[in-house]
């Protein structure tokens, strides 16, 4: 593992190989799963303890919009391993378009998610009609809510970012095949954030009030 | 004083000892001097062999896991034990396909399924502790 001094800068590792960077992100990740992991613990236990948990002031969370949010992640996830594909091919063009794609994905995702937040923050139609803001003060369930969905939602701005930033570089013609690794790199940070959210939605959404 | 603080403290050495852990063994991972040539690789197991098929398949599959995501809670809202085991399961399916296919893990070496391990690890020792953490917070353990 590693570069030795001696190898040709132009060299193709093999595909795959596990460089430097790509262990630091997996360490990256690793530490990252524990603060999503926390965040979750926290939600699930004060929502055990919670007589009701959702007041029937505010609204339940919106699941088919967020569905279709989740369906658009998992696409974007699918852009991004093609744009490692491409790369591991030689195809820089094809690279930058996937990767285009998945940067598509993600700044839907978090216009979707900023909808969704700012119907909720400014009140929505519950079932008796009444609407009701529902704000990070409001109780455990909006804050816990807000606390889950933000800090994936800063992850996916940081990825989006991230996401760009390459994008770019490829454009300018900065990435060939022997970089395939830092696209890797980009696409395990990607994956593990259509990952989490995966998770989330599972246990924020889904799981109904009881 | 809390009473969960000085497991709290054992908890916080125990992360350090892990994470000097994984800097020494970062250390002696990286290339620091000279070493013998690394052996040349054959040109067959450099190629890159294309996986759209495979690809669009744990598409497919997540896809159709997400559907049966939405139509569990119509099926089973009345059994909630069995609502919330069906859906684990299913979200946990489709984080096993992501990682296993697109983060590529089952092609990956030692190093980071051990790193992956120690992550493991970290999130089972810690949850007990925020759960009870919490708990003494909201009263729901005396």
């Amino acid at each position: 593992m590693g570069h030795d001094k001696d190898h040709h800068e132009d060299e193709i590792l093999p595909h795959g190989t596990l460089t430097p960077g790509k262990f630091c992100m997996w360490v990256f990740l690793g530490s990252d799963a524990m603060g999503f992991a926390a965040f979750i613990s926290a939600y699930i236990v004060l929502r055990m303890a919670s007589p009701q948990w959702i007041p029937d002031t505010l609204p339940e969370p919106p699941v088919v919009l967020t569905g279709i949010n989740t369906f658009i992640l998992i696409c974007s996830s699918v852009t991004m391993v093609f744009a490692y594909q491409s790369i591991c091919q030689g195809k820089v063009r094809a690279m930058n378009n996937w990767l285009l794609a998945t940067l598509i994905g993600g700044i839907v995702f978090l216009g979707i998610q900023y909808v969704e937040w700012s119907h909720l923050l400014h009140g929505m139609e519950t079932a008796e009609g009444q609407w009701y803001p529902m704000t990070p003060d409001t109780g455990p369930y909006a804050a816990t809510f807000y606390a889950c969905t933000g800090y994936h939602g800063l992850h996916v701005t940081v990825g989006v970012i991230y996401i760009f930033v390459m994008w770019v570089r490829g454009m300018l013609g900065h990435i060939q095949e022997k970089d395939s690794s830092e696209i890797e790199i980009l696409g395990l940070y990607w994956h593990f954030v259509d990952l989490v959210w995966i998770i989330l939605f599972t246990i924020i959404y889904l799981i109904p009030a009881f | 004083m809390n009473p969960s603080m000085p497991s709290m403290a054992l908890l916080d050495l125990i992360f350090l000892g892990v994470g000097g852990a994984l800097l020494a063994m970062m250390h002696l991972l990286v290339d620091h001097g000279d070493h013998a040539p690394e052996p040349e690789v054959e040109e067959e197991e450099a190629e890159y062999h294309p996986h759209t098929a495979l690809y669009l398949g744990i598409f497919g599959a997540l896809c159709a896991l997400t559907v049966v995501e939405l139509l569990v809670p119509q099926m089973f809202a009345s059994f909630f034990g069995v609502l919330v085991i069906s859906l684990m399961v299913l979200a946990f399916a489709k984080a096993g396909l992501v990682g296993m296919f697109f983060m590529h893990l089952k092609d990956e070496e030692w190093q980071v399924y051990l790193t992956i391990s120690i992550a493991v690890v970290g999130i089972l020792l810690m949850i007990p502790y925020i759960v009870w953490d919490i708990g003494v917070i909201y009263g729901v353990y005396v």
